[in-house]
């Protein structure tokens, strides 16, 4: 399951492709199933939906830079240690992702309010996202180099954004209509209902 | 006082890991033993079907010659390739023209109930057998592999893949 | 707390608390592993291993938990027990660990867990927290199987029946019918439908998860109203 290689840092193939899988083919909220609970939950706003949108691929890319060398040149067998601890994976992603957010929501509560009010308050979120772990763990299990799991982190955080932003343009029009029925704990239905027809449709267009 | 806690629940949680870590490697290691390397897997899966030994290619990677007995009779080769999800592990065997004799889709995890079916559908490997070196593209393509209805995508991958297999093995026979 | 009973507790995990169509939490599994009934019970059992002992150790731990660091806490006891099953899985269960993929490491950010150990383990003693446990994970249990088995149903026309058994020393997931005493029932259940292959397809998981949790709501209503139109409300 391990390899004792390090892979390169920088990418030797062409990582376009993984890319445009991490946002289209591959995309983490329609096709992987990652981090839906904040897609039904936020998309009722498009001013939630950005902010959260920018958080998540903000925290999506520096947790990609952060524990790709903690895991080749900490965990692995590898490492200077010598020990094969990559048991150890899920334990210390998630806590280095918890510890990053909390950091950067101390710092810009700090020194920018602005920033705060429209990134901040969803960072909290962030750390229980499965998508932002999701990525880290796929990183490491297609073994992609340090380039490619970078870009790979930031093409699925744009993949999320923008499948957020275009559900979210259609709720916030159906909810301003007015209409009861798109409200409250139904909206979840529609979204749910909303959400199958953008894939089924979105399937189509990338014939899966 | 608070860092003392965390680190106190850090430190079982680690202990108690490893302790788990131990066990479970155990048990991998035994599966491993058991099912052996890929020249064991290649003699129970049959690719070459009268092969009785399967001896590693001096200086190959993938490939294996197929014994009957003293007689060469063959290659086989397990090897990953791209599936339309994730990776395909297929198990092909040809004879000494590199003409396949078997495959078999060792593991894929394609979209189940349609891509899995080129696992499931044993009629579909079994038209690799027979087929030389350039048959092997769909018919759709010229070949004389016929897709999967339904599941032309993986069919496509997986008849790729198995091109590709026999190109390494023709490579590293060479 | 004091006056609801074990059994009540369970219950009410089970249909008021729904994870999934209730609380409409945990939807990423639900969703993701829910092609077959088999990977919706090999998910379940995962879940419950891990809601159990989250529970169970937040529990017993709640006066030493200090308030400022009680999430990460949460996570490190949450994610110990995910890593165990993980590997456990992996070392004795292959085929369902192979099936199951990145969704059992996942775990630790299912907003269930995490959700349970904040609102109930950490304000109640032991045992109500292991009858929650059990409840929801109940909950979780049914909501998975019922979506799941659905999918396999319409999507394949026919339904896998399997339990967690142990055949000739080799624990996985067998048949119903490798159960003595239970070999008349079918490998297969088959049913006389035309597979739509859309259902074992993401935008299939999306229609099953939203019919479902309309029918949870139009359940939900009838009974308020029936309670309002017995107090005595017109409409």
């Amino acid at each position: 399951m391990t390899d004792a290689l390090i892979p390169a840092l920088m990418p030797t193939e062409n990582i376009f492709p993984i890319f445009v899988e991490a946002m289209f083919t591959k995309n983490f909220l329609l096709v992987m199933f990652l981090g839906l609970c904040s897609y039904v939950g936020l998309t009722t706003n498009s001013d939630t939906s950005k902010g959260m949108s920018m958080a998540v691929t903000f925290v999506m890319t520096m947790s990609a830079i952060l524990t790709w060398p903690i895991y080749y040149y900490l965990l692995s067998d590898a490492s200077f240690l010598g020990n094969d601890l990559t048991f150890l994976k899920t334990i210390c992603f998630i806590l280095v992702i918890a510890a990053f957010v909390q950091l950067v929501e101390f710092i810009i509560r700090k020194f920018s309010p602005p920033l705060y009010r429209s990134l901040g308050i969803y960072l909290p979120l962030i750390s229980t996202n499965c998508a932002v772990l999701g990525v880290v763990l796929l990183n490491i299990q297609e073994g992609y180099t340090y380039g490619a799991s970078i870009l790979y982190a930031f093409g699925a955080g744009l993949g999320y954004s923008w499948v957020m932003l275009a559900t979210a343009a259609v709720r916030e029009k159906l909810i301003m209509r007015d209409v009861q029925l798109f409200s409250g704990f139904i909206g979840a239905f529609f979204a749910a209902m909303m959400a199958a027809l953008i894939v089924a449709s979105y399937f189509a267009v990338v014939k899966l | 006082m608070i860092l003392i806690k965390l680190t106190l629940v850090a430190a079982v949680a680690a202990a108690v890991l490893t302790a788990t870590y131990g066990v479970t490697q155990e048990q991998l290691d035994k599966l491993a033993a058991e099912a052996g390397g890929p020249d064991k897997q290649l003699l129970e899966m049959g690719v070459v079907p009268d092969a009785t030994k399967y001896k590693a290619v001096s200086g190959g990677e993938i490939c294996y010659e197929a014994y009957d007995g003293g007689d060469l009779i063959g290659y086989g080769a397990m090897f990953e390739v791209q599936g339309m999800q994730d990776m395909l592990t297929l198990a092909v065997g040809v004879d000494p023209d590199f003409v396949v004799t078997g495959v078999v889709v060792v593991s894929q995890k394609e979209t189940p109930g349609i891509g899995s079916k080129v696992q499931e559908q044993p009629e579909f490997v079994a038209q690799f057998a027979g087929v030389g070196p350039d048959g092997l593209t769909l018919s759709s393509d010229g070949g004389e592999i016929d897709a999967i209805s339904g599941a032309s995508v993986s069919s496509g991958y997986v008849t790729a893949g198995v091109a590709e297999i026999v190109g390494k093995m023709q490579e590293e026979v060479s | 707390m004091a006056n609801k009973s074990f059994v009540g507790e369970i219950i009410r995990g089970i249909i008021k608390d729904n994870p999934v169509f209730v609380l409409v939490l945990g939807l990423c599994p639900t969703l993701a592993v829910s092609t077959s009934f088999a990977n919706a019970l090999g998910m379940a059992l995962a879940f419950t291993f891990v809601m159990l002992g989250s529970n169970i150790f937040v529990s017993l731990l709640r006066k030493q938990i200090p308030a400022d660091v009680r999430i990460p806490i949460f996570i490190l006891i949450i994610c110990t027990f995910v890593t165990m099953i993980d590997m456990m899985l992996e070392a004795f269960l292959p085929p369902m660990y192979d099936a199951l993929g990145i969704f059992v490491p996942l775990i630790v950010v299912n907003c269930i867990v995490i959700g349970r150990a904040e609102a109930y383990a950490n304000r109640n003693p032991v045992l109500p927290s292991i009858a929650d446990g059990i409840g929801i994970s109940i909950g979780f249990a049914a909501a998975l199987m019922l979506i799941g088995s659905i999918r396999e149903i319409l999507g394949t026309g026919g339904l896998k029946l399997v339990m967690l058994n142990v055949v000739d020393g080799v624990p996985g997931f067998y048949p119903l019918s490798a159960i003595p005493g239970l070999s008349f029932i079918p490998e297969v259940i088959k049913f006389p439908i035309e597979p739509a292959v859309v259902m074992i397809t993401p935008p299939g998981a999306f229609l099953t998860i939203a019919t479902l949790m309309l029918l949870f709501k139009i359940m939900g209503d009838r009974k308020r109203v029936k309670q309002l139109i017995k107090e005595g409300y017109e409409l």
